[in-house]
């Protein structure tokens, strides 16, 4: 009984063996960048981060045969941690969110255009115990504004690219861009700053 | 502030990096080379940018995460090659309850390593020449837990139903005084397969390894349970009718020794109620004796 179950596993197995194995070896490659990314999405709740890791990676095996070329793998994952992120955020409601419309292409510029820069930023930003603030600033984000702050200002991926990975519209990504780097910025800056630095209320 | 500054801010702010030149790229380019305040609104996204890149700590996936997550992984492709077992999983909380489980794979790996020494403890104390290598040792487990799979079950009987079928050895499941029962796994050690049963007592997993082979050491009346420490770890080790049992916990030596002797005994009244249990595997030198210190 053993013995023919070995052999059935031996003869039908061997392309999900090696597909099994291309996962697995994607997966660690990127575990790092997926860990950073989920324990800000948890707002630093290292076990809330782990069961987010651990539900986007069996999704991510499931599907992993929809995948078509893995060098596009990093993306791949952290849309699926993203869109795991936003599910569950969505169906829990514990931290209910302001449901947030996107910026129309005229109200973003005019918000865009009341935007009245700090004169030197990074000094404004650097003196500030930055690291800790930077995380807490991040984790007072709304869950849509975080995901959009993460994969374009930390992960680097285009508008449009961060568009296509959480399925929303460019408009839906600028808005939540401007609105989280506007929070981000009166909360590393403060009140003060906020108010010097100017950007219109939306 | 116009819409001219709103126009060009639009058009810059979203990328840096190529792109292709349009009338309107040129024209927020030309607007920004007039306009102190648009070039100051750019310096400081960008610098917000680098802050973020370069700023937000990025620290690398734990152990325990890495290993949790492989193992999640590993439980899906079980339960794909062997849906039979998913109704027991998905009756005890389905995923999250996954993610509470083996939010523990830190001990668990911890408790691999400590097979490894138990392993070891055993063969050196067998007199058996040794082959072992630690290393081959800890990836044969790993691989096995991998592939192998675990389930998660507070019941002692779908426990036992799920490892019996994957091990060509009866495998009992005994039940330990005030501990919970959280499910088990099957282990790869020394080239032997064999089972791992965890428990959870006074908030420590307790892990109980079944594996095949080993002397029957001692007679009645002899000391036939090994007690060792290793690393803040306490693991008894005992032998009956071929096979070999180890108890592993961050215990008192003496609790653990008591939870052996349940093990023990509940080995024993197994194979008494079970006629045909007995008559393959008849049980040698029964007898509990003291552990050696």
């Amino acid at each position: 009984m053993r013995g023919d179950e070995a052999d059935r596993g031996s003869a039908g197995g061997r392309a999900s063996v090696t597909e099994e194995r291309s996962f697995d070896e994607l997966l660690e490659v990127h575990l790092d960048a997926l860990w950073a990314m989920a324990l800000r999405l948890a707002r630093g709740d290292a076990a809330e981060a782990e069961d987010l890791m651990q539900d986007a990676a069996v999704k991510a095996c499931r599907s992993f045969h929809d995948l078509e070329d893995e060098s596009a793998g990093r993306s791949w994952l952290l849309t699926i941690l993203s869109r795991t992120h936003l599910n569950r955020a969505r169906s829990r409601r514990r931290r209910p969110e302001r449901t947030e419309s996107a910026l129309e292409p005229g109200a973003l510029e005019a918000a865009l255009a009341a935007w009245n820069p700090v004169r030197t930023p990074e000094d404004e930003f650097a003196s500030r115990e930055l690291h800790r603030r930077l995380v807490e600033a991040l984790d007072a984000l709304p869950a849509g504004q975080r995901v959009v702050v993460w994969l374009v200002d930390v992960e680097g991926f285009r508008h449009r690219e961060a568009a296509r990975m959480l399925d929303v519209a460019e408009g839906t990504v600028a808005s939540r861009l401007y609105r989280g780097r506007r929070e981000l910025r009166r909360l590393l800056i403060g009140e003060a700053g906020g108010r010097r630095a100017g950007g219109g209320e939306l | 502030m116009s819409h001219p500054c709103g126009r060009a801010r639009r058009v810059l702010w979203t990328d840096d990096g190529p792109r292709v030149l349009t009338d309107e790229l040129e024209g927020a380019r030309a607007h920004v080379t007039s306009c102190e305040a648009c070039r100051g609104f750019l310096r400081e996204v960008r610098s917000m940018r680098a802050l973020l890149r370069e700023g937000v700590p990025r620290p690398p996936a734990p152990r325990a995460v890495r290993e949790g997550v492989l193992q999640a992984v590993a439980l899906e492709r079980a339960e794909r090659a062997d849906p039979s077992s998913a109704p027991v999983r998905a009756g005890i909380g389905g995923r999250r309850a996954r993610g509470r489980w083996w939010r523990r794979s830190g001990v668990i790996a911890a408790v691999v390593v400590l097979a490894v020494s138990v392993a070891y403890a055993f063969v050196q104390w067998a007199g058996s020449p040794t082959t072992m290598n630690g290393v081959a040792t800890y990836v044969e487990d790993h691989l096995r837990s991998l592939h192998g799979g675990s389930i998660r079950s507070s019941d002692p009987e779908a426990v036992r139903r799920w490892l019996s079928r994957r091990v060509a050895f009866a495998v009992t499941v005994p039940r330990l005084p005030a501990a919970r029962l959280e499910g088990g796994r099957l282990c790869f050690l020394e080239g032997r397969e064999g089972v791992v049963v965890h428990y959870r007592l006074e908030g420590k997993l307790v892990s109980y390894y079944v594996m095949p082979g080993g002397t029957e050491t001692g007679g009645p009346g002899a000391d036939d349970f090994r007690s060792e420490a290793n690393r803040g770890y306490h693991v008894v080790v005992w032998h009956r009718a071929g096979l070999t049992y180890a108890l592993v916990a961050d215990l008192p030596r003496a609790r653990l020794s008591e939870l052996a002797h349940v093990c023990a005994d509940a080995i024993v009244a197994v194979r008494t109620a079970d006629p045909v249990a007995r008559a393959s595997r008849p049980i040698v030198g029964t007898s509990r004796a003291s552990v050696t210190p």
